[in-house]
Formats: structure tokens, C-alpha cells, sequence
């Protein structure tokens, strides 16, 4: 086993060269430490928001007393309320797999946080298949959901979580589907990647009179409609409404949810209110620029100082940050604006939505952006004999300029040169001469 | 670290493994699976072959296991199926067990584990190794230049071509428009031949440096890792005239196949048999 690999896949985030890396484990324990943090902020934070939005919607105000005048610290008295509440578990209940249920899909939904690009290498592992890991660990969300429901020894539950394991199976087949368009015009499954083929910067504005924020893959015809399938497929993943059948009291009572309370009850919603900032978050990486803000402010202060670590590469970073889970809230809001204006839909209906729209819509849009390049740029080349500008085209700038060399995987053993080379073999090696030489490949 | 990582995943797997031999609810031998499974993804991952451990997460514990579980909960007869194991079959198994715990210990035992860096133990023979490869890069790189640099050149013979094509019926726009594109696909040919004359250069120094070395045995040998692998598709790197283990691959395969299809066959509901006997009755 290669013990270089596992640093060079986890080392990739400034904090490398601020802090020494003991055995591959510090670096790592403080990404996890890190993400851990905040893997409880969304929930909470969405959770008053859900409240407050849907009061709004329904005319009325919402949380109002605890904590001032907007109920801010609601979701922390629901949380100390819930806390402290009887650890039920039913006699016919499944002991074992009943109480690990909720930690399977809390893992699940943290697990896929590693590769979500905060802000330019700003993500816990940046790993050359992000994407891919990221939907592998959704599908582990489903068998959070389908122990839950066997094991709480209630038939209320039993069926509730059979058809909400149907869904979310179901929703991730076109949910991929759409998701790979936007890697298909960048061509990486990298997030980070991603996100960088959509950045142009001032300097390109000025010269070509397009916008940056035009290049991102949301405004290009067949990008715009996979990001509106994705995000409906992401929802009804997410099981939120209008795709909570499994959930509505007036169906099955609460679904695979029926048997638990208190806290255990609580982790399934900070798993939910976690997945529904994930799915955003990777919609907006994909589709709508990521930490890109679209005027060039952000790549601005970032060409101002090359250091990540100097003043204007910091704010760089933070305003990069701040953009990116502003785009993330603002979907996120967008899904409590849908759950609470649409009606509830039937299970037939969405099993039909799915495998008979979703899933030839996802299909085509995916033909379609593997042929729309080659369609594109021989138009353009036809255009004024190449000289005219590729119109819904990502970008003008060739793939491989735009990717920023990634770190070689191996990193070589300084390499010694003797002074003679002989088939004896001198006596002593010298010191290493020059090791730089293959690594800057 | 990685020693520690390798040994909690494998404990883990191994632990998940037998448990699923050894449980008597089918859910519970599936959340055990689950572990099993997810423990080697991890192997995976601490191996650096991220792609192999994202698909056996999607693959194996997001499509395989809920597909047993959904198998499973749809065609039990109880509420919570169990199984009981009759002594006999367990003896039996226990016996078959150690047989194929015994195979897989010689064969492992027989094959020559070296990992890359063992293969160059002094510091001459590694010198020499990266002598060669760099020369090997600079050749490639080399030659990619030239052909890049011979594709530009083709590019403005071609706009040449089509500007005394055009020479006749002189419409000046059109002249001139062509006559920029020449001047451009010039200055890239241009690019291009510097650019392939240094990458020559630098090949060719590489060369020399290169060329004074022994070759060393390290070219020939490579991890083993890829050497299990090469030797799984079809080439054996150990001993070139012996045959790779393909045959044996696809065999297995090709059993595994059968197994699930036997396994589906008795899995089916045993309905027909009640029926009749209620009707004789």
C-alpha cells in the first residue's frame, strides 16, 4: 500500500500549509471536525426558515417569542425540547437495526459534505470522482430509510418505507442522469472542475462583451433544462413535498417515520434538512457557477494576490464561500416555496413521473449534450470562417487550459545521481542533485 | 496510519462477513452485508482507487443489497423470516470452509509480492530508472510537438490553398478576410516549430543522459498490484510464456451467475405444492 496516496488525496485544502500533517490523520480529522460543525447549522437555519416561509405563504406569522421578534432560537429550544424527551423503542421493534437507522442516514448525508467545493479547493477531499461518490452515498440514504421502517415492527411503517425507498431509488436514475450533462461540458467529474470551466473572468468581459455569469452552464439551453429535472429529481429524493407521500399523516400516519420520537426522530430531519443543502449545493456547483459570483469580483480578488493565504486571496476565499451557500439557501428556499404551494402527489403519480417523464427527459438531455458540442462548434467554425463567437457555447476556452494541473498522484523518492555510473557501483552516493525535475511534470 | 486504516477496515469486513453466515434474520444478515461491503469500498479508498470504491458503494451496497432486501421483505412468508442451520450442514460447511480458508492461504503464499519501491534497492538502480523515464516523457513530448507542429504546417498550406483558389474572382473582402487567416495560421505554425524544436532539444539531451546508464531490471518489473491485474485480463509480467489467469476468471464469473440464478430459483414462493395438497384433501 502506498502510504503517499491517502495525504495526496485528503491535502486539498489551504489549511495544508498552515498546519503540519501527522500520519495523514490531522489534516483529515480537521476537514471532519470542520464539516461535522456545520453539518448542523442547515438544519437548524432551514428549519426556522421552513417555518417562517410557510407562515408567510399561509398568511400568517410564524415563530415570534423565542428569541426576539423573528423566533430565531426556535430550532434550538426544538432541539433541547427533543433532547430530552423518553428514548422509546416499540417491543416489536428490531432492536438493533431500529436504534442505528437514523445514523445510517446521517452518515450517509455527512459522508457526501467531503465533496462539496465551498470555495476554489475549499472541500474536503477533492477527489477526481466527486460527482460519483456523491450519488454512490445517496443511494446509502435509502437503506437508512428502508431499516427504519422494517424494524419499527409497525405495518404503518413497513409500507411507508417501502414506498419511500421506491421513490428514492427511482428518483436517482434520472437525478444522475441530469447531473452528468454539466460534467459532460466540463469534462471532469471533479466539482471543483466543474465549477472552474464555468468562471471567465473581468479581463473576459471586457474584452468579448459577455457577462461571466452568462457561462454558466444554467443559461445554456439544454443546461437550463436539466437543471430544472435535476432539481425536481433532487426534491423528490429528498422526500419533500410535493413527493412526501410516505410521510403525510393523512395516509400512513408518518410513514417509516410513525415509531420514532425524540431525538432519533430529530436525526432524520437534520438528515433531510442536511441532504436538501447538499442536493442544492451540488446543483448550484453544477450548474449555477458554484462559488463564482457573476460579475468577476470573486476571480478579481483572487488575481490580486496568487497566496490564498494573503489578505485578498482570503476574502477571495470567504466572498467565494458566502456566494456559493447564498446560491445553496436560495434553492433551498426554493424547495420550502414549492413544498408549501403545491399539493401532495399520489404514489402512482410519482412512480409515473418518474419512470415515464423524468427518466426519457433525463435520457434525451444527456444525447443531447454529447452531440450539442460538435454541433455547436462546427457552426461556429462555419460562422466567418471561425471567427465568430460560439453562441450557448460554456465557454470559449479549451477544457484542458481552463483545468488547473492537478498535483501528480505519486509523489517521488528524491533521486540520488552517483557521481559515476558504473556496473561496479560507486562506493557512496552523493547527495540528491535535482529531484524537481520529474515531479514539475 | 495506513497499516491501522487497512486493519480496522479488514477486521471490520471480516467481522460483517461472518456475521452474515451467522445470523438468524435475513434483514439482519443483510445490514451486515452492508457492512462487509462498505468496509471494502473503504479498502478501496485507502488504496487510492477512488473510482473502484465509489462504484462498489453505487453498485454493491446501493443497488445489489436494496435489491436483496427488497427481494427479501417481498417474498418471505413470515413477518420476519428466519432461518435455522441443521447441524449436519453446518459440520459440512465448516469442513468446506476450511478447505477453501487452506487454498487461498498457499496460493497466497505462493505468489511474489513486491511492491514498487522494493524493486529498486539501491539508489544507482532507481537513478538509472528515472533516467529512463524521463528520457521516455521527453520522447513523448517530443513527439507530440512534432505532430502538432506538422498539423499546423498542413493547416496553412490548406489556407494557401484556398486563397489561390479563390484568386480569380477577387470579391476584396473575402481576399482579405483569407489573407488574415493565412497570416495567423503562420504565426501558430511558427508557435508550434519553436516549440517543437525545444521539445527536441530537451529530448534529445535526456537521451544522452539517459544512454550511459545499465538498463535497469526495474523497467521490466511493476507492482504488484498491476502484475495481478495485467495477469487477471491476459498478460503475465512474472513469466511471459506462462497463461494468465483469464480462464479461471471467467469461470468464476460464469459460476458466480449460476449461483444467482439458483439462488433466485429457490427463493421462488412454494405455493403449487399447498395447493395440491389442500385439494387432495
Amino acid at each position: 500500500m502506498n502510504p503517499t496516496l491517502l495525504a495526496d488525496v485528503m491535502a486539498d485544502s489551504p489549511l495544508t500549509s498552515l498546519l503540519p500533517d501527522y500520519g495523514g490523520v490531522t489534516h483529515a480529522l480537521i476537514h471532519v471536525a470542520l464539516l461535522a460543525a456545520f453539518f448542523g447549522l442547515p438544519a437548524g437555519i432551514f428549519i426556522w426558515a421552513e417555518r417562517k416561509v410557510s407562515a408567510r405563504i399561509q398568511d400568517r406569522l410564524g415563530p415570534t417569542r423565542t428569541g426576539g421578534k423573528f423566533g430565531w432560537l426556535q430550532s434550538l429550544a426544538d432541539g433541547i425540547k427533543l433532547v430530552q424527551k423518553e428514548d422509546l423503542c416499540p417491543k416489536d421493534a428490531d432492536g438493533l437495526l431500529f436504534r442505528a437507522a437514523p445514523y445510517i442516514v446521517v452518515c450517509a448525508s455527512l459522508a457526501a459534505y467531503l465533496v462539496l467545493p465551498f470555495t476554489e479547493n475549499w472541500s474536503a477531499l477533492g477527489l477526481d470522482v466527486g460527482l460519483f461518490f456523491l450519488l454512490a452515498l445517496l443511494a446509502l440514504e435509502v437503506l437508512g430509510v428502508i431499516f427504519a421502517g422494517y424494524s419499527s415492527g409497525s405495518k404503518w411503517a413497513l409500507y411507508g418505507s417501502m414506498r419511500e425507498s421506491a421513490q428514492m431509488v427511482s428518483y436517482e436514475i434520472p437525478m444522475g442522469i441530469c447531473a452528468l450533462v454539466p460534467i459532460v461540458f466540463a469534462g471532469s467529474l471533479n466539482l471543483n472542475d466543474v465549477v472552474r470551466t464555468q468562471i471567465t473572468t473581468f479581463a473576459d468581459f471586457q474584452a468579448t462583451g459577455v457577462p461571466p455569469f452568462l457561462n454558466w452552464y444554467v443559461f445554456n439551453p439544454i443546461g437550463l433544462i436539466a437543471f430544472l429535472c435535476y432539481f425536481t429529481c433532487a426534491t423528490a429524493s429528498c422526500k419533500r413535498a410535493p413527493f412526501d407521500l410516505a410521510e403525510a399523516e393523512s395516509e400512513l400516519v408518518a410513514g417509516f417515520l410513525t415509531e420514532y420520537s425524540g431525538m432519533r426522530w430529530s436525526f432524520f430531519f437534520l438528515a433531510e434538512y442536511a441532504s436538501m443543502f447538499l442536493v442544492s449545493g451540488v446543483a448550484t456547483a453544477l450548474f449555477l457557477g458554484g462559488w463564482d459570483d457573476g460579475f468577476g469580483i470573486v476571480t478579481g480578488l483572487k488575481s490580486l494576490g496568487a497566496d490564498p493565504l494573503s489578505v485578498s486571496g482570503l476574502l477571495a476565499t470567504l466572498l467565494g464561500a458566502i456566494v456559493f451557500m447564498s446560491k445553496a439557501s436560495l434553492l433551498v428556499c426554493v424547495q420550502i416555496w414549492v413544498r408549501w404551494t403545491l399539493p401532495r402527489i399520489r404514489i402512482d403519480q410519482v412512480m409515473t413521473a418518474c419512470l415515464k417523464y423524468m427518466v426519457p427527459i433525463a435520457c434525451t438531455l444527456f444525447l443531447a449534450a454529447t452531440i450539442y458540442p460538435l454541433i455547436a462548434v462546427a457552426a461556429t467554425e462555419r460562422m466567418n470562417h471561425g471567427q465568430g463567437r460560439p453562441y450557448f457555447l460554456p465557454t470559449t476556452v479549451p477544457v484542458a487550459e481552463r483545468i488547473k494541473p492537478r498535483k501528480p498522484l505519486l509523489k517521488t523518492a528524491p533521486v540520488v545521481v552517483p557521481a559515476e555510473a558504473t556496473a561496479e557501483g560507486a562506493a557512496n552516493p552523493e547527495a540528491p542533485e535535482q529531484a524537481a525535475d520529474f515531479e514539475a511534470k | 496510519m495506513n497499516d491501522f486504516l487497512f486493519v480496522a477496515l479488514a477486521v471490520i469486513a471480516a467481522v460483517g462477513a461472518i456475521s452474515v453466515v451467522l445470523c438468524r434474520k435475513v434483514v439482519h444478515m443483510a445490514a451486515s452485508l452492508i457492512v462487509a461491503l462498505s468496509a471494502v469500498a473503504g479498502l478501496f479508498f485507502s488504496l487510492g482507487a477512488n473510482f473502484v470504491g465509489a462504484t462498489q458503494l453505487m453498485v454493491y451496497v446501493g443497488g445489489t443489497v436494496i435489491l436483496l432486501i427488497f427481494g427479501v421483505m417481498l417474498t418471505s412468508m413470515q413477518a420476519k423470516a428466519e432461518l435455522k442451520t441443521p447441524p449436519i450442514e453446518a459440520i459440512v460447511g465448516l469442513a468446506s470452509s476450511i478447505v477453501l480458508i487452506l487454498v487461498c492461504v498457499f496460493t497466497l503464499g505462493s505468489v511474489e509480492w513486491k511492491s514498487h519501491f522494493e524493486v529498486l534497492p539501491n539508489a544507482k538502480q532507481e537513478a538509472d530508472y528515472y533516467a529512463r523515464v524521463r528520457q521516455a516523457e521527453a520522447a513523448a513530448i517530443a513527439d507530440v510537438a512534432n505532430r502538432k507542429s506538422e498539423a499546423a504546417l498542413k493547416s496553412v498550406s490548406d489556407a494557401e490553398q484556398a486563397l489561390t483558389n479563390t484568386g480569380k474572382n477577387a470579391n476584396a473582402e473575402v481576399v482579405r478576410s483569407l489573407e488574415k487567416d493565412v497570416e495567423a495560421r503562420r504565426k501558430e505554425a511558427d508557435n508550434f516549430a519553436t516549440e517543437a524544436k525545444q521539445a527536441a532539444e530537451i529530448a534529445a539531451a535526456k537521451k544522452v543522459e539517459a544512454d550511459g546508464r545499465p538498463e535497469s531490471l526495474a523497467l521490466r518489473q511493476s507492482s504488484s498490484f498491476n502484475s495481478l491485474a495485467l495477469s487477471l485480463t491476459g498478460l503475465r509480467t512474472d513469466n511471459l510464456s506462462a497463461h494468465s489467469y483469464l480462464l479461471p476468471f471467467e469461470i468464476i464469473s460464469f459460476h458466480l451467475l449460476v449461483v444467482l440464478v439458483a439462488a433466485g430459483y429457490l427463493a421462488r414462493p412454494k405455493s403449487t405444492q399447498q395447493e395440491h395438497e389442500t385439494s387432495a384433501e
